[in-house]
């Protein structure tokens, strides 16, 4: 990138017109900004606005396009029985798996906020599973939830009761997908509410502890309140992260049994990628991301009732 | 569930956050030169091939680009350049190339899935007298395999029948007779029960459709798809024997529940772990079997039922892309890779089963496999060429993930096979 050429230091004795001023940033800037951008453009805009093309074809991987309208989105509204499926299942995953992600990682994070011995490591052990690749990770799950596996195993010779077929059995394939993604998820927010915690002002606390506040009453309406933009940051990501959920389905249960593991994005790869409907994938891909973008909109809209800036 | 790593939304310093940022440009600039780099597909010069194959360990990547080198020994100035990926992902990759249109010279083709990839290849059939190939030097079922619509598509270098693969020191320690040529389906249930113990089940039932047809087609003679070439599998044929396989898990108790939708390979882990005492495999896993086993493998031909013992055979063969530049040079390099040098090669190191009858003599004398030749033979005179669809993914998808929960007694046989059969004109 050519860097800027201009003086951008003025001589003595002259002010720099904030016409000058513009100009020079400007082409600092767009040297700054043109590598950023370019890969925005190449690997993301085009993507974007092909997909919403492609969406609107009957597009095979093998021969070529043909137009079709709206076809590819009323068939998934009217006709397609494993598109439904795949919105429930995804639904039943985020209500699942989010609530129980925030609950894990900030009971963790409250429980090694205080000054407590070994609470760096603590950090580091309990966000190693988030950097742990997640096919490794669904490779261990599987061997542990197989029958004779580890945990069964483990019951039959505690308990002389052998455990479910997670993987197996249509009921409990989604908990147990729900559980891997709470096992590798839970170390990113941990590590959002530990910091958050640390900011928060002792002397407040202590003033609500003079008031005669109980432990219970200081954490809820005090610290808490003040936790409330790190909630909103670490609800906001997971939630959207888990509208994405694939490879925990691909890999532990295939989508199944049946189609009980078969999440959105899993049936986008499908149809794209196993039974060649590019044009159809993208629509699933398209109304994928409506979802997304009005869960989040509803959760910005909602957050000035919870959320406090102010200390 | 993929993230970036920026921290909570706390204020950071701001020449820290924009030396970050700065070093966060330079790595995505060095990501977007990166993947400018490798991208696959044909390559640039006409003498230089580039070849797609599957692969599962560096033994046999190093028997394949062993036999590209062939190529340059038979036609000077040509290299074949070797690009490999596992069995699953080949498919995916193939599909993305095909999209791209960046397709390698030289592809690979497994029998199964030849109609639903057949607008990738150049047929090969007007070149057959120029390479100076004749057809009946090949096992004709694999041949014909691999045409589509009367065109063949790839030359053929493996095949194989489903056979049953059994752990021989199982079967003798439990003083059973050792299954032979003739054995019937009563045999095979009265050994799996005679092999049920604590922590290990008689046989392996497989929620894919290449474990269950061999049993449809020696109980009934039907196969999953009718001499028009229509899936039809919503039958009376394919109900009882379903029944009766799922039976071996919920009535019978002696095959292991499925463990789930994701777990094709399950069959042959589990029969090589000593978990379970029969399964059904391939000539292609014999080898690999024998070696891994702790225990001593035999293989022996399915169980005859109402119909007598049959199976199904399928294979896979080396074709020429449409975005090959000369493909008569890559139809030539096709030639050598499924010669009956490579052939012999291939068999000997114990890759393949050779499709070419006159090296298949290899196979056996490269690999210390016992009284593998009678059951191979009987197996091979008893079968039929795995008939396919062009939509036969989605067939296979929707069987392997229907079938966990009618096998382990969720739902039912019937709701599995409408749900297969449903996939039919799709």
């Amino acid at each position: 990138m050519a860097a800027a050429t201009a003086p951008v230091v003025p001589g003595p004795g002259r002010r720099r017109t904030p016409e000058e001023v513009r100009r020079g940033d400007g082409k600092a800037a767009l040297g700054f900004l043109t590598p950023g951008a370019l890969g925005f453009l190449a690997f993301t805009l085009f993507p974007v606005l092909a997909s919403l093309v492609m969406s609107f074809f009957d597009w095979p991987v093998l021969g070529s396009p043909t137009f079709t309208g709206l076809g590819n989105y009323v068939e998934l509204f009217t006709t397609d029985d494993t598109f439904r499926t795949a919105v429930l299942n995804t639904l039943l995953f985020v209500v699942l798996y989010v609530p129980v992600n925030i609950v894990v990682s900030m009971g963790l994070a409250v429980w090694i906020s205080p000054r407590i011995k070994g609470r760096r490591y603590y950090r580091v052990l309990f966000f190693i599973p988030a950097v742990t690749p997640m096919v490794g990770n669904a490779v261990v799950f599987t061997l542990l939830l197989t029958p004779n596996g580890l945990v069964d195993s483990t019951m039959t010779s505690l308990f002389g009761v052998g455990a479910p077929n997670f993987l197996g059995s249509s009921t409990w394939a989604i908990p147990a997908v729900v559980l891997l993604s709470v096992w590798q998820g839970f170390g990113y927010n941990l590590l959002v509410f530990s910091a958050a915690l640390d900011a928060v002002p002792p002397h407040l606390v202590e003033a609500a502890e003079i008031d005669g506040a109980g432990a219970f009453r200081r954490f809820f309406h005090v610290v808490l309140p003040l936790l409330s933009p790190s909630i909103f940051f670490a609800t906001v990501l997971t939630l959207i992260s888990s509208f994405q959920v694939f490879t925990q389905s691909y890999v532990l249960t295939g989508g199944g049994p049946g189609n009980s593991t078969t999440t959105l994005v899993m049936y986008l790869y499908q149809s794209g990628f196993q039974f060649f409907r590019l044009g159809f994938a993208s629509a699933v891909a398209w109304v994928l991301f409506v979802f997304i973008m009005v869960v989040t909109a509803v959760q910005f809209i909602g957050q000035k009732r919870w959320v406090h800036y102010d200390q | 569930m993929v993230r970036s790593l920026t921290l909570a939304p706390h204020r950071a310093a701001l020449s820290r956050r924009s030396l970050l940022s700065c070093a966060g440009g330079a790595g995505a600039l060095a990501a977007l030169t990166a993947c400018g780099g490798d991208s696959g597909g044909s390559s640039g010069s006409d003498t230089d091939l580039t070849w797609f194959m599957w692969s599962a360990s560096t033994e046999e990547v190093d028997a394949w680009k062993h036999v590209a080198q062939m190529v340059t020994d038979a036609e000077p100035g040509t290299t074949v350049t070797f690009q490999t990926a596992a069995w699953n992902d080949y498919w995916t990759k193939l599909t993305s190339q095909a999209a791209s249109g960046a397709s390698a010279d030289l592809l690979s083709m497994q029998s199964l899935r030849a109609p639903q990839f057949a607008e990738l290849f150049v047929p090969l059939d007007d070149k057959l007298e120029a390479l100076g190939i004749s057809s009946d030097t090949f096992e004709s079922s694999i041949f014909d395999g691999l045409k589509v619509d009367g065109k063949l598509l790839a030359l053929p270098y493996d095949f194989g029948p489903y056979i049953v693969f059994y752990n021989k020191t199982a079967f003798q320690e439990a003083g059973l007779p050792l299954p032979v040529e003739g054995w019937t389906t009563d045999d095979f249930v009265t050994a799996a029960r005679a092999l049920t113990t604590s922590g290990r089940y008689g046989f392996f039932a497989n929620n894919t459709i290449d474990g269950a047809l061999p049993f449809v087609l020696s109980e009934t003679g039907r196969a999953a798809v009718d001499e028009g070439g229509e899936l039809d599998v919503e039958n009376d044929a394919w109900r009882s024997t379903l029944e009766w396989y799922a039976g071996l898990i919920t009535r019978e108790g002696v095959a292991a529940p499925l463990p789930s939708g994701g777990s094709s390979a399950a069959a042959t882990n589990q029969f090589l772990a000593g978990n379970a005492a029969m399964s059904l495999d391939g000539p292609w896993s014999l080898i690999n079997a024998k070696a891994t086993a702790d225990f001593e493998v035999g293989i022996a031909p399915v169980p005859a039922g109402s119909s007598g013992s049959t199976t199904w055979t399928a294979g896979s063969g080396f074709g020429v892309s449409r975005s090959a530049p000369d493909p008569d040079l890559a139809a030539r390099a096709v030639a050598v890779l499924t010669g009956a040098d490579a052939e012999a090669y291939l068999g000997e190191q114990g890759r393949a089963f050779p499709a070419r009858v006159a090296q298949q003599q290899s196979w056996y004398d490269g690999n210390d496999l016992g009284d593998a030749r009678t059951v191979m033979d009987y197996s091979i005179e008893n079968s039929v060429p795995y008939r396919t669809t062009a939509s036969w993914t989605q067939v296979n998808d929707t069987y392997t993930r229907y079938a966990v929960p009618a096998f382990n007694g969720d739902a039912s046989v019937d709701e599995l096979l409408s749900r297969v059969q449903a996939q039919a004109g799709s």
